[in-house]
């Protein structure tokens, strides 16, 4: 039996992780969801996960944005967010992000992203 | 009267004795003459020097007299009082004596009356000098304002009581386009647009009446040409006698800075108009994600199912959310302007991408015919992006209602003479509505190819574009009234400027407008008042129907 893979999910629309966490199930992922980037962090402390779908604007004080780094020493990071400032997207791929995904997306391209980086986490 | 009674006195006699009797004459009157007597012409030529007050000349000498002297007096440029001393004379020479120019002409036994006419000649010179000076002072001041009035850059104008048009500078003529000779007299409301000229009777009224107007005021006037022109313009009223006699103006053309008031009026409302919109269509996605994904899974699930069909058009029609949403945030994203090398074809081909599934879902072919051989543009991407995306979403807008076949084309060519890369986007759009709906339709591509039309043919509606090249739709309005005023009241003017003002009105037409992109049902509406703009009289009977 193989070990499902972890995705954390750190978004803070309720819909969208909703939906993410159904997905990703039906993908045969465990995904563990978050509303705020903090406990973000918490649970990826908790549950290393081999993927991260991160959202860039959220509230509180800290953003997708701040703890991309900070996340992205637990797994890789997939920025999904409805943004579209380009300049932001390449800025938090120089600063580590290991894919960038608009909202909406197409399942298809989240599900090859995912998957790359899932295998990109495993083999680092 | 002690003034200063100092004179300079040349005195013409045959002899000494005639002079003292002068001299003691003029001392007796309190003057104190410094004289000299001179008694041939070239002494007195001599002597005859602008430093004199006065001339007192013995009308009997020999060789040489008071006559002879007025002569020479006169073709000098000389003011000095003459006067003729003589011995018992002809009323009727002493009368040419004066007629010569000479002030006063005396008899010898009444020398008493030397020292009075002396003085009087003097005041009157003192007089004349007086007037001279002012003349040239006033002379001077004159030619300082009319250089004043001719070189400056304003134009300045002076109008009568009833606003007519009394005086107005050069500047004036280049601002309005008229010369003086064709606007004196007239009224400078004709001068004005509709609208300015309204505003400013009532200001002149109220001027009239003693009020106080505001001295500071925007105007526009309209050129020769037909042109307008934005001026700012300072008016005061000129008095006399507590009445208003007229109006004094200063104008300053101020259409560039309105130009650029209107441009930036219209960027702002146009940035936060795109920043609210991107906000909006920014937020949209959130939810979008939840449909899209939602219904792509649902349909996923129900591939073999009755309902797949239903949920399957959900997907399509989220889908197409999506692009529009995605298409109008890449437009909304403001680009700073910046030039590069640009490919015309390209954009046009990238804004065709972008809009290929609109157009598509409205049943509109596109067809290509893009030089091959175009210069790249040193030029805007962004910009001409927008420019491409505005055009064809006119076109595709003006044709949504229209019949099938509705044909997109686009071409583009270098028309390397003038420099130029031309982009044309051709539609199917209301000629071919109204030819549906039966009527004959022929087009034209400006104001001046319709003119030639309208010379050869019948036409009982007119739908004409308001920005063309060659002739615009005012120019074509005001040469309609030239040439067929009939026409003028089926003209319906199509415009674009939704946000910007109509220009329409600046011809002072009444003529309906349509505001682009056009429903049919407007179209059906605005053709039928013009062409029955009476209410339908009530049928009489026995009349033939048509």
């Amino acid at each position: 039996v193989t070990v499902r893979a972890h995705v954390l999910v750190v978004d803070d629309e309720e819909g969208v992780r909703d939906f993410l966490r159904e997905l990703l199930d039906m993908l045969g992922y465990d995904a563990t969801c978050t509303a705020t980037a903090a406990a973000g962090l918490v649970a990826a402390r908790q549950r290393e996960p081999d993927a991260i779908l991160l959202d860039l604007s959220m509230p509180g004080t800290l953003t997708g944005a701040d703890a991309l780094t900070s996340l992205a020493r637990y797994a890789p990071v997939i920025i999904v967010t409805a943004s579209v400032d380009l300049e932001l997207g390449r800025r938090l791929l120089r600063e580590g992000a290991f894919d960038y995904v608009n909202k909406p997306f197409d399942i298809e391209r989240l599900t090859m992203v995912l998957a790359a980086a899932v295998e990109h986490g495993r083999a680092r | 009267v002690t003034a200063a009674r100092a004179i300079d006195a040349l005195i013409v006699a045959a002899v000494p004795a005639d002079a003292d009797w002068m001299v003691t004459a003029l001392r007796r009157a309190a003057f104190t003459p410094r004289w000299r007597r001179v008694a041939t012409e070239p002494e007195f030529v001599d002597r005859l020097t602008s430093d004199l007050d006065v001339i007192l000349a013995d009308s009997r000498l020999p060789s040489f007299g008071a006559g002879r002297a007025l002569e020479i007096l006169k073709t000098r440029d000389l003011d000095i009082p003459f006067i003729v001393v003589s011995g018992p004379i002809d009323e009727e020479i002493a009368v040419s004596y004066l007629e010569q120019g000479a002030v006063e002409c005396l008899g010898k036994d009444r020398l008493g009356r030397l020292g009075p006419a002396v003085a009087r000649a003097l005041a009157q010179r003192r007089l004349r000098e007086a007037l001279r000076t002012a003349e040239a002072a006033l002379h001077e001041s004159e030619k300082r304002y009319r250089l004043i009035a001719e070189n400056v850059s304003d134009g300045i104008f002076l109008i009568d009581a009833e606003g007519c048009l009394v005086f107005g500078n050069r500047s004036l003529e280049e601002i309005a386009g008229f010369t003086m000779a064709e606007s004196l007299g007239r009224p400078i409301f004709s001068l004005l647009t509709r609208d300015a000229a309204v505003a400013a009777m009532a200001r002149l009224a109220r001027a009239q009446a003693g009020e106080s107007v505001p001295r500071a005021f925007e105007t526009e006037i309209v050129r020769k040409d037909g042109s307008t022109v934005w001026v700012e313009a300072h008016i005061t009223s000129v008095m006399k006698d507590g009445r208003m006699t007229g109006r004094l103006g200063v104008v300053r053309d101020i259409s560039g800075r309105k130009r650029a008031e209107e441009a930036l009026r219209q960027s702002e409302k146009l940035a936060a108009i795109s920043s609210l919109a991107a906000g909006v269509a920014h937020e949209l996605n959130n939810p979008l994600t939840i449909i899209t994904g939602r219904t792509e899974l649902l349909h996923r699930q129900l591939k073999d199912d009755p309902l797949g069909l239903q949920v399957e058009k959900l997907a399509q029609a989220a889908t197409r959310c999506t692009r529009i949403v995605r298409n109008f945030l890449a437009l909304a994203r403001p680009h700073p302007p910046e030039r590069q090398p640009t490919s015309l074809n390209g954009i046009v081909r990238d804004v065709l991408e972008l809009l290929a599934y609109p157009l598509r879902v409205d049943n509109v072919d596109v067809t290509f015919d893009l030089a091959p051989d175009l210069p790249t543009l040193w030029a805007d991407p962004h910009q001409l992006h927008q420019v491409a995306v505005n055009l064809i979403t006119n076109a595709h807008q003006a044709m949504r209602d229209a019949p099938l076949p509705r044909r997109l084309t686009l071409a583009s060519r270098s028309e390397g003479g003038r420099g130029w890369v031309v982009l044309e986007v051709a539609d199917t759009g209301p000629g071919i509505i109204l030819s549906a709906e039966g009527h004959h339709v022929e087009t034209a591509e400006h104001g001046a190819v319709a003119l030639e039309k309208l010379r050869g043919g019948h036409y009982d509606l007119i739908m004409s574009d308001v920005r063309m090249p060659e002739l615009d739709g005012p120019g074509l309005y005001r040469e309609l009234q030239r040439r067929h005023p009939r026409l003028c009241r089926r003209i319906v003017f199509l415009t674009g400027d939704v946000l910007g003002p109509c220009r329409t009105e600046l011809v002072g037409t009444t003529a309906p407008t349509l505001s682009k992109p056009f429903a049919l049902g407007e179209i059906r509406r605005v053709i039928e008042t013009v062409l029955h703009p009476e209410p339908p009289a009530p049928a009489r009977e026995g009349e033939p129907h048509q």
